[in-house]
């Protein structure tokens, strides 16, 4: 892991016009920016770690927290929204019993609020992976974790 | 030109319209605006209507122009910043703000109520200092037209010194810039956006775990009670508020002491201080009352009586000092000048030693001290340094060698900080663990032993490539052919592979010198550790030389006063003046002025004065706070008189304690780095029956029957000291009459000289108390940050 940091940050300058992209870099190749990363960066720009957090806490396409295997993702798009994804996003924290943002303490799944992912007509739609689930509703969220978790097990 | 208000007035060049209005006496309501801070334009309040504009620019980021028409004031500007501040304070808990009975409640509540969290001014440490506070008067709010909101964070406690209370942040962004513009350390940051901002740290870090230095700038940079003090912040308003000397490291910063009751309550760093600005560190803000008020300081004089201290008057404890010292012989004598005491006091010492008991054995207690001065005479004529504070903020290049610059002289890293903003090159030249290495641009990492062949090594590529100032090097330098002849011999090659460096960082550091002209070098004491302390001295200062001016070298002393003790003469071979002791002339004034017969002979210095001590040689000893290492025994002497401030191991031997007042205690002056002489002002009475230094031993003097130590104040002594000591002539920075030819110092190895160990000591004291056993978050902070451990160097 402490590889892939190093990887993705080596390419750039010292510039601190560099920090989004490397924070971008590393997020590509370690799926999340640890506070190990963040402290390379630190040491690298010259820029303090909290700074950097700051500034990455910014952006909401970065993530602090090491993802589960499994990426689930709830639509709350407009479209998404009206036919009723935040229920399904209701039972999908209860099921996974984590907030949006957060990981299950397994490490199996990761729970990520979206604003339209570009399928209105499916809606409301629920991500796991790369599979989309069209017109979910409540009792489906349930069946779909465990479809994916039986999966994960056997892998 | 432009008008403001009405009136057509100039402005300088890159003014602010803010800028412009403060300096017509104009005010405009500010918040996130602090001095020395660059413009944010974050809280919107300074809007003002400038015609041919749009809207309403605000004041503090739009830069003035000529021929601008600018309306400071009017009903709607007015109604426009009440309207922001009412959603700032619909955020804020403002039920004290928009009550009706606030008038008397402030009156009869005299102090801030200890509630678990603030609801409102009555209950906030911060509601004698507010500014929100003060803007609301200003605007007249009465009441607030939306809806209120309590963030509801925790209150963050868990650490050491100052408490934080995010529920009444208003986001200004001044303790973020202040920690990242003027400190250069950057511990706190904006996390998040949008509504969910906050102030914070990187993955909710503790401050002693995200790097926090504790300097306390955040806090006297916030304009709400968000952040506050935990020592200090329940008195309420002082009873009276005394600017004064920091006396606890030797950059000089100006404090303001919060005095209540008699005791220190508080301590603020004073804006207008010379040396600070504003600006402080963990030590001066937040460890003072803790250090002064301890419960066991030293209220009478104690005499050792069947094998006890007791306690006894002052008339007998003075009475049995002058009896005791007048038994022995001059050279059975000896005297330890604490770098923490006053000028008058160090003034008088040496004065006592001389005049009364006849010998030279006094010195400052510092291992740093007598070497320091020795090279610094020969370099520049005078036992000091030769830069200012305000020359390292100028400065195009700084070395810092042999020092932790960030945990000794926290102040001085803003100066480096400045400078670097501006463009110079900052070199650390020790370990890595020495600074914040965000705070240099190159570190080069060796032990003490490699300081030799390294600046041998950098003088060797300046001097070969001739990248030196010619014109001062020929017109004002001797022997630079020496130091050539003497560079030739080296080898840029050998040295890095002696020092384990890479050979063009060597490279790369000079360039640094080479390309920007003036520069300042700061140097620590862990240059003791080198062969020959002196020479690296002479060799750090040729750098300066060959770059052009003979000042910007800056001596990196602990302790408060060394500077000052030095220059009054409590040294064994100089009197007041740096005016040598064996020359005749000006023994012969000194003889005059104070109608005595003087010793001629150099007497110990301070290590020798310890190793006769523990021998038995020396048999009276007669030390002032501190100086005495745990490891060295004292059983053989005759006879021990201490001044002291708290109870210290010695009282085992001691036969004579006099309790002494602590600098918050007492008037006087003390010298600071860069010989700013400054003054100390009395913010409480001495504990108990103690007293300051200076009066201890004119009441010695005095029951000696000497005469020439009749003062009644530390001022008169202060008048006395300008007569004789042709430096001091009042406040202010001492003259260095820096000119004429300086002369360059060849490199020589030269052998290790017979040299006393150095003993271990607490990084931070004062007059040999260790802050980390009065002061107990210091302890949690120096565990932390240093892993517990001292440096080497003098009690
Ligand atoms: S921060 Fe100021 S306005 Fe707010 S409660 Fe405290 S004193 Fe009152
Ligand atoms: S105390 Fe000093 S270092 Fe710590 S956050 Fe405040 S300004 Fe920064
Ligand atoms: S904590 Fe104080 S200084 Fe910092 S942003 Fe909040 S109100 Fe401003
Ligand atoms: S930097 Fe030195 S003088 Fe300034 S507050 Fe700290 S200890 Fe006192
Ligand atoms: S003072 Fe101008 S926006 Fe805050």
């Amino acid at each position: 892991m402490k590889k892939k940091i190093e990887q993705a940050i080596k390419p750039f300058g010292k510039e601190r016009g560099n920090l989004i992209p490397i924070l971008q870099a590393v997020q590509d190749n370690n799926r999340y920016i640890s506070e190990d990363a963040i402290s390379k960066i630190a040491d690298k720009l010259k820029i303090s770690e909290h700074e950097i957090y700051g500034v990455a806490t910014f952006y909401t396409q970065f993530r602090f927290t090491k993802p589960g295997d499994h990426m689930v993702k709830v639509c709350l798009g407009t479209a998404c929204h009206v036919r009723g994804g935040a229920q399904i996003l209701d039972r999908t924290e209860k099921t996974l019993n984590i907030l949006p943002g957060e990981t299950t303490l397994d490490s199996a799944f990761s729970l990520e609020r979206v604003v339209c992912i570009g399928c209105c007509a499916l809606a409301p739609v629920m991500v796991v992976d790369d599979k989309i689930y069209p017109q979910v509703n409540s009792s489906d969220v349930g069946k779909i974790i465990a479809k994916h978790r039986s999966r994960h097990k056997k892998e | 030109m432009l008008t403001i208000d009405g009136k057509e007035v100039d402005f300088k060049e890159g003014a602010t319209v803010l800028d412009v209005a403060k300096n017509n006496g104009i005010y405009i309501p500010t918040l996130c605006t602090h001095s020395g801070l660059l413009p944010f334009g974050a809280c919107r309040l300074c809007l003002v209507r400038i015609e041919n504009m749009r809207g309403f620019p605000p004041a503090c980021t739009t830069p003035a122009a000529k021929g601008m028409k600018i309306i400071t004031n009017d009903l709607e500007l007015n109604d426009l910043r009440k309207n922001v501040l009412e959603l700032i304070l619909s955020e804020h808990p403002h039920s004290c703000i928009i009550c009706d009975q606030k008038e008397l409640c402030e009156k009869y509540n005299l102090s801030p109520t200890k509630a678990g969290r603030v609801t409102g001014c009555t209950f906030c440490p911060n509601r004698d200092h507010c500014e929100l506070k003060k803007v609301a008067e200003y605007l007249g709010i009465k009441e607030i037209r939306f809806p209120f909101t309590y963030k509801n964070f925790p209150l963050e406690r868990e650490d050491p010194f100052f408490d934080r209370d995010y529920n009444l942040c208003i986001l200004c962004g001044r303790c973020v810039r202040v920690c990242q513009e003027t400190r250069g350390i950057g511990a706190i940051s904006f996390i998040n956006r949008g509504h969910d901002t906050k102030i914070g740290t990187a993955f909710g870090k503790s401050h002693l775990d995200g790097g926090c230095q504790f300097c306390g700038a955040c806090v006297d940079a916030c304009p709400t009670g968000a952040l506050s003090a935990r020592g200090s912040k329940w008195p309420g308003v002082p009873d009276k508020v005394t600017t004064t000397t920091c006396a606890l490291c030797s950059v000089g910063c100006s404090l303001k002491l919060e005095t209540k009751w008699d005791k220190i309550m508080a301590v603020r760093p004073d804006a207008e201080g010379p040396a600070n600005q504003g600006q402080a560190c963990v030590r001066g803000r937040f460890s003072i009352p803790a250090l002064v008020n301890g419960a066991n300081r030293l209220k009478y004089p104690l005499i050792r009586q069947n094998n006890r201290l007791v306690p006894v008057t002052w008339d007998e404890a003075a009475e049995l000092a002058a009896v005791k010292l007048g038994k022995y012989l001059p050279r059975e004598t000896a005297f330890l000048a604490s770098p923490f005491l006053t000028n008058e006091a160090a003034y008088l010492l040496q004065k006592f030693a001389r005049v009364c008991l006849c010998t030279n054995n006094i010195d400052t207690a510092s291992f740093f001290s007598g070497p320091v001065i020795e090279s610094q005479i020969k370099c520049s004529g005078m036992g000091a340094g030769a830069g200012t504070i305000e020359d390292i903020a100028k400065s195009g290049w700084i070395i810092i060698i042999g020092d932790d610059l960030l945990a000794s002289h926290p102040v001085l890293t803003v100066k480096v900080n400045q400078a670097r903003k501006q463009g110079a090159a900052v070199s650390l030249i020790g370990s890595e663990r020495d600074i914040n290495s965000r705070l240099v641009d190159i570190c080069v990492s060796v032990e003490p032993s490699g300081y030799f062949p390294l600046i041998s090594g950098i003088l060797k590529i300046i001097v070969e490539k001739g990248g030196f100032d010619k014109n001062f090097v020929t017109g004002q330098c001797n022997d630079f052919d020496k130091l050539k002849n003497s560079l030739k011999k080296i080898n840029i090659k050998t040295i890095a592979g002696t020092c384990g460096i890479a050979q063009d960082l060597i490279e790369k550091l000079t360039s640094t010198i080479l390309a920007s002209g003036r520069g300042s070098i700061l140097y620590g004491p862990k240059i003791l550790e080198c062969d020959d302390p002196g020479q690296i001295i002479g060799l750090l200062f040729n750098i300066l030389l060959l770059a052009g001016s003979p000042s910007g070298i800056v001596p990196l002393r602990d302790e408060a006063n060394s500077q000052g003790v030095g220059d009054m003469g409590a040294l064994p071979n100089f009197l007041p003046g740096y005016q040598h002791i064996a020359d005749k002339d000006s023994l012969a004034v000194f003889e005059n002025s104070w109608s005595a017969k003087l010793p001629n002979k150099p007497g110990l210095s301070y290590p020798d004065i310890l190793d006769a001590a523990i021998k038995g040689s020396i048999k009276a000893l007669y030390v002032t706070g501190g100086g005495i290492p745990r490891e060295i025994s004292l059983k053989q002497l005759d006879f021990l008189a201490l001044h002291d401030i708290y109870p210290s191991p010695l009282f085992e031997t001691a036969d004579i304690v006099f309790p002494a007042a602590a600098f918050t205690e007492e008037d006087g002056t003390i010298t600071s780095l860069e010989r700013r002489v400054q003054p100390l002002y009395a913010g409480a009475n001495p504990a108990g029956m103690s007293m300051p230094d200076w009066k201890i031993i004119c009441m010695i003097a005095e029951k000696m029957n000497v005469k020439g130590f009749e003062f009644s104040s530390a001022s008169e002594v202060f008048d006395e000291i300008c007569k004789v000591n042709p430096l001091i002539s009042g406040h202010g920075i001492w003259d260095l009459k820096l000119k004429g030819k300086f002369t360059l110092t060849p490199v020589e190895k030269t052998a290790r000289p017979k040299r006393s160990i150095l003993y271990e000591k607490p990084l931070w004291h004062y007059r040999g108390v260790d802050l980390t056993e009065k002061v107990s978050d210091i302890k949690i902070l120096r565990e932390k940050i240093f892993g517990g451990q001292d440096v080497q160097g003098s009690p």
